[in-house]
Parts: C-alpha cells; structure tokens; sequence
C-alpha cells in the first residue's frame, strides 16, 4: 500500500517535473530567440528589462489603447523601434494628466498620443525626435478654414493643453470653451452648442470621415499671425524619463530612420491625412514658452 | 520653496475656479435642500403613485453616479431638443444628487422624533399643518443638520466633476495649468490643498455640531 503510494507520488514527481523541464525548455526557446535578436543600441536602460512599457493615450488615429491591443500611428512606429531594440513592447492605458507624471515616477517609459515637445515640458522630461507636425484643424458646418472665420461663430471649442489654446483665448475670450478631451468636444459640436470644433487636423478627419454638412479644414494651410502654433506648427514627438539618454538615443534614431525611409510618411497617408504633416524640421522645432 | 513661488503664480486662475466651484455648490444645495425636503415627505406619503414618484426620483439620484447625471443633462438633453449651459446643466445635475441624498437624511430625521410628541400635538388639538411644521419639523430637521452638512461639503467636492463637461471650476483651472507644463503632480496638490481649505473647517464645524446634538439628545 505504502509502496503504491510511493510509486504514484513517484510519478505525478516525474510528471510535475517533465512539464516543468517543458516549460523551462519553452523559455529557453524563448530565450534562445531573444539572445539571437541583436539590439540596434547597446544597453538601452527601460523599466522592466526586456521590455518596452508605453502609456498609450487615446487620440485615434495617432494612438488607441484598443482594450489593450493599441493601434495607431504612434503605436506602429514605436513596435517598430522595440522590435529593432529586442524590446517587448507592454502598454498602459494613459491620459495626458497622468503620463509624464507615471514616466517620472518610472511606472512607463514613453508615452505616445500626439504630444507637442515645448520648453516647458522639457523642465518635466526628455522628448524623443519630431515624428510628425500637429496641425490645428477647424471643423465647422459653415466651411469655416481660419481663426477670421472662428471669430464670426458665437461659440468655438477646443481641447485644454494644445499648444494654440492662450492665442485662440486672446482672440476669441468668452467665445472659446475649452474641452478634456475630444470626446467631449464633438459631443458638444454635435449637440449645437458650439459652432467651430478646434481639435488636432488628424484626430478631426476621423471623426468627420462621412459627416455630410461638415467641413475639415488645415488651419496651417492659411495661418494667422496671431496663432504661434498655426504659423509654426508644433512637432509631436514621444515623451521619456528626462535622463534616460540611451532610450533617448534608441527612440531618436528608430524615428530618425522611419522618417528617412517614408514609414512615418506612408502611416500617415494610410490614416488619409495629408503627408505634408510628416515635413518636421531637421532640427526638432520646440515651442518656446511665451 | 520653487513649488511655492509657482503656487503664487498659479493662485488667481485658481481662485477664479475656486469661486466657481463655490457658486456651484451653493446654488445646488440652497435648491437642493427644499427638493430634499419635498421628497422625503414624498418617499413618506400614504399615496402610493406618489410615494413611488419620490422613491425613484430618489433612488435615482444617489444610485447613479454624480457625473453620469452630468452627462445626461449636459449631452443628453440636446438629443431631445433641451440645451442647458453647462454651468446650468452642472447645478441641475448637483441638485438633484444633493436632493436625492438629503431626503433620506431629513426622513430619517423626521422619523426619529420621537412618537409621543405626534401624541401630544394631538392632545392639544394641533392641526396636522402645525404639528409637522412647529413640532416635527424643528425637532427632525436639528438631527438632520449634521448629515446635511456632510452632503453640503459632498456637493462642494462633487463640482470637480463638472470639469466633464466644460464648467471653469477648480479642477479645470487645474488641469489647464498642468496641460501646460506637465506638473500636475504640483498643481494638483494646489488644487487639494483649495478643496482642504474649505472643506477641512467645514467638517470640524459637522463635528461641533454633532457633539452639541449629542449633548441635547
């Protein structure tokens, strides 16, 4: 009896073991496959060894969190330089409140979503290269295409944080009601309340794809000398832990090099927006603060 | 002593926000509290479409989340032809939250005086009027006053949600500062410490209330 018990408790070890040795052979399989993949840059320093963590902003076309299964142009061009890094790339879902603030407590290491590099953002993190232009775009049921047409409108809206926010409330003052996020604001412009929805050019030709009776305009393409962020149009780049000098240096030659081989240019016209977004400066152009 | 400096310069747009917030909160509890009232003597009613009236306008109110009862009443309404503004939509929303939660404070307030003062208005001869308003009433709503209180200081908190939907509060003031420089961590601070300064003294006031009900109980 006792030898019975042995013997089964000899097998279900033997068991236990060989899935255990299957598994530590999986790994290894795994790992065998990770050590044959040689990173572009040497010593590339992330949160989690082995992978890349990026908070994931929702600003469709550029970046969606997708119930974790992100898609976006900012997405494909990250996947791509972890790939060329060796880096499992993990996402978190993220908004523009708590992204830098979850990199500089090292919970992320990037986060993408449009983000503008600034002088006053560089105080709080690292930018990586320019990877496309952020153009303001103004839809409008009225065809309206300049910051002269807006100031006719009794009611414009747009979303806090861009960078021609202070300009437009200068220029339109009660006029101007500023949204969390462009949920809101088209949920306001659909409802009547506003009449000019300012809003990134990208995430607008989106929304608006099939909208009949509305307009998508690129305000860069007729800028007004009282908007700082029509007549330079701000660049949108990857935020990162401000020090981390060797992802710094992996994020900007990835983007460096999908910008020289028209990747960033083929993203952006695939999501049907104009490639002339994709014409940053070769010296990344950072909004001065005013 | 850099955060200080900045808190200086941070201070006016916040105060603007601050003062909002305020307004919003005041008008939601000054219309909410007689809406309160109003309900719990609804809930209380022998009429039974008029109890089931009350009971679901109450129930509503304190089981659906504050911000949802924003969204309906700013992005819901205009779906059938009701536009508000959004402070207005914000202080609809609020009162009703803040009558939906002072009702079952004030029915519970009033049906804790105790039976024997009904019996006694009665041995008088008081009519039905007179015994709730001169006897229930002042008796029922003194406990209540401490509840009423915390559900005061709720709706002042409550008001960051109208940041949602566009209202020029505290929280929104907040946010329009850290969009603009990322240090949200330091302006969010600002922004507690503005909802602790008025709500911390607002609470030790609840507490001596409290305490001074408990000694006349």
């Amino acid at each position: 009896m006792k030898n019975r018990h042995l013997a089964r408790a000899g097998a279900l070890a033997a068991v236990v073991l060989a899935a255990g040795m299957g598994l530590t052979a999986c790994g290894g399989s795994t790992s065998a496959a990770q050590s044959d993949c040689t990173p572009k840059h040497q010593g590339v320093q992330t949160v989690s060894p082995g992978k890349l963590t990026i908070g994931v902003i929702d600003i469709p076309p550029f970046s969606s969190y997708n119930s974790g299964n992100p898609t976006g142009i900012d997405i494909s061009i990250v996947n791509k330089i972890a790939k060329d890094e060796c880096l499992t790339p993990t996402y978190q879902q993220a908004t523009y409140a708590d992204a830098v603030q979850s990199i500089s407590g090292g919970n992320i290491d990037l986060a993408v979503g449009t983000i503008d590099a600034t002088e006053k953002r560089l105080k709080a993190g690292d930018f990586s290269a320019s990877t496309y232009l952020d153009g303001m775009g103004i839809a409008s049921k009225s065809g309206a295409a300049t910051v002269s047409d807006l100031e006719k409108m009794s009611k414009v809206g747009t979303i806090d944080g861009y960078l021609w926010v202070d300009d437009l409330k200068k220029i339109l003052g009660n006029k101007l009601v500023t949204y969390p996020s462009s949920v809101e604001l088209k949920a306001d412009f659909d409802a009547g309340r506003i009449q000019g929805d300012v809003d990134a050019y990208g995430v607008q030709v989106l929304q608006f794809k099939g909208v009949q009776g509305v307009t998508v305009s690129l305000a860069n393409d007729k800028p007004d000398p009282r908007v700082g962020a029509i007549t330079h149009a701000p660049e949108a780049a990857f935020p990162l832990t401000k020090g981390n000098t060797s992802l710094k240096q992996a994020l900007d030659d990835g983007i460096l090099a999908q910008r020289r081989d028209g990747t960033i240019t083929k993203l952006l016209t695939d999501a049907g927006l104009s490639a002339g977004l994709g014409k940053v400066g070769a010296q990344q152009y950072v909004v001065p603060s005013s | 002593m850099s955060w200080l400096t900045d808190w200086v310069g941070y201070l006016p747009q916040m105060m603007s926000g601050l003062g909002v917030s305020l307004m919003i909160a005041g008008i939601s509890i000054a219309a909410g509290y007689p809406l309160g009232l109003a309900l719990s003597l609804m809930v209380t009613a022998k009429n039974l479409a008029v109890r089931t009236l009350g009971l679901a306008v109450v129930e509503i109110g304190r089981g659906a989340p504050a911000l949802v009862i924003l969204y309906l009443f700013y992005y819901g309404l205009p779906k059938f032809g009701v536009t508000f503004g959004s402070i207005t939509a914000a202080c609809l929303a609020l009162t009703w939250n803040a009558a939906a939660y002072s009702s079952e404070i004030m029915r519970a307030g009033i049906q804790s005086v105790a039976r024997g003062q009904l019996e006694a208005s009665n041995a008088l001869g008081l009519s039905s009027r007179d015994t709730f308003f001169r006897i229930i009433m002042p008796q029922g709503m003194r406990s209540a006053v401490p509840g009423l209180m915390g559900v005061a200081i709720q709706m002042f908190q409550g008001t960051s949600l109208a940041y949602a939907i566009a209202v020029p509060e505290l929280m929104k003031s907040a946010y329009n500062i850290g969009s603009d420089n990322f240090n949200y961590l330091q302006i969010f601070t600002l922004a507690g410490i503005c909802y602790a300064v008025i709500s911390m003294p607002a609470t030790w006031i609840t507490v001596f209330f409290e305490k001074r009900m408990a000694r006349h109980a």
